[in-house]
């Protein structure tokens, strides 16, 4: 298996197998629009994800690099959180920054399934909780003005759950 | 940090939200309550006709006056489908005509859909507002012009209301209705041996 270079936004090198590194759709279409499929010199730059992420998101595309590709089919999709398997729920027991870092080069980097088992770690960090609560986790600031907010809370009466 | 997420994140991680949480997502801050309008987020969407309809009809209201230009896929279920009989008419008179109510407003808004599930309609026994609410069912379904599936997976009505509920489907919708779903829809499919009617 040929080997790339990918380079992480603080100057790091990592040396990853071509496959493995397809599983990002970024990379993939950089390397068909660059043609630099056979050239091992080369170094791809990822100047959006630092190391300690690239590494956590190489380590994951490793361990998923056999998955059968995610179906395309959006309108159909589950709502499911509860199906995230025991290595990803390990993987992703990291600090609140480690997994925004790695949802944001989950997107940059267009890796549908660490995408997809990112968010919903969220969601499930979402449920249950009242809007406070929410705030209080995330450390999100209400920026509500008064009136908005009751506005905003009358709207959404008719769906808490009583 | 958080709540500087681009919104199609957002809304990938809202996707995953049922309504009640999704409320409360809403009035978290300006940028999570913009990202829950996307139209994806309520392409598809489940109603519980004995649990989302109390009330003074707050769903139906808020749905219809939101978010139904995007809806494409509905799934109008019972949570509780197996309640007594005896116990239950009154409170199912109540949640039958809400349904019908709920089902009147979605058809004057003239919401057009792709995709109708009916998932655990199990009617024993005929009461009340049962008939109303299918009626309105049947009315609504006459009205849907774009209607590809349709399915009353376990359904457990009986044979005069899906043939009623068939008649009307594809009456609306004539050119595109491609894809029925039966299995269980009829009551007496299952067993034909054990009914009085058939021995």
């Amino acid at each position: 298996m040929p080997n790339i270079k990918l380079q992480s936004s603080d100057g790091e090198v990592f040396e990853v197998d071509v496959d493995i590194a397809k599983c990002s759709v970024t990379i993939k279409t950089m390397l068909e629009d660059l043609g630099m499929d056979e050239d091992e010199e080369e170094v791809v730059p990822l100047p959006n994800v630092n190391s300690a992420i690239l590494r956590k998101v190489i380590q994951w595309a490793t361990y998923h690099k056999d998955d059968p590709p995610p179906p395309e089919d959006d309108e159909n999709k589950d709502k499911r959180t509860d199906d995230i398997s025991s290595w990803d729920a390990d993987f992703l027991k990291v600090d609140q920054g480690t997994l925004y870092e790695l949802i944001l080069a989950a997107n940059y980097l267009d890796i549908k399934g660490l995408l997809e088992v990112t968010c919903k770690t969220v969601a499930n960090m979402i449920k249950g909780k009242t809007p406070e609560e929410v705030r209080k986790t995330f450390n999100i600031k209400n920026d509500f003005s008064p009136s908005e907010e009751e506005q905003v809370r009358k709207e959404n009466e008719w769906c808490e759950e009583k | 940090m958080w709540d500087q997420l681009p919104e199609l994140i957002l809304t990938q991680i809202f996707s995953h939200l049922g309504h009640g949480d999704r409320a409360n997502v809403a009035q978290v801050c300006r940028l999570w309550n913009r990202a829950l309008s996307s139209p994806v987020l309520w392409r598809s969407v489940t109603v519980f006709i004995d649990r989302d309809l109390r009330g003074d009809f707050p769903l139906a209201g808020e749905l219809t006056a939101k978010y139904w230009q995007h809806i494409r896929c509905l799934e109008l279920a019972w949570s509780r489908p197996y309640l007594l009989p005896r116990e239950a008419r009154i409170t199912r008179n109540i949640q039958a005509e809400a349904g019908a109510e709920f089902l009147t407003i979605v058809r004057a808004k003239n919401v057009q859909l792709k995709k109708l599930i009916l998932t655990d309609w199990i009617f024993i026994c005929k009461w009340g507002n049962r008939g109303k609410l299918l009626y309105a069912l049947a009315s609504f379904l006459g009205c849907q012009h774009n209607l590809e599936t349709l399915s009353l997976l376990n359904a457990t009505l009986g044979v005069s209301d899906v043939l009623r509920l068939l008649a009307s489907a594809s009456k609306g919708s004539t050119e595109h209705l491609a894809y029925l779903d039966l299995r269980g829809a009829f009551r007496e499919w299952q067993a034909p041996h054990s009914n009085p009617r058939h021995e």
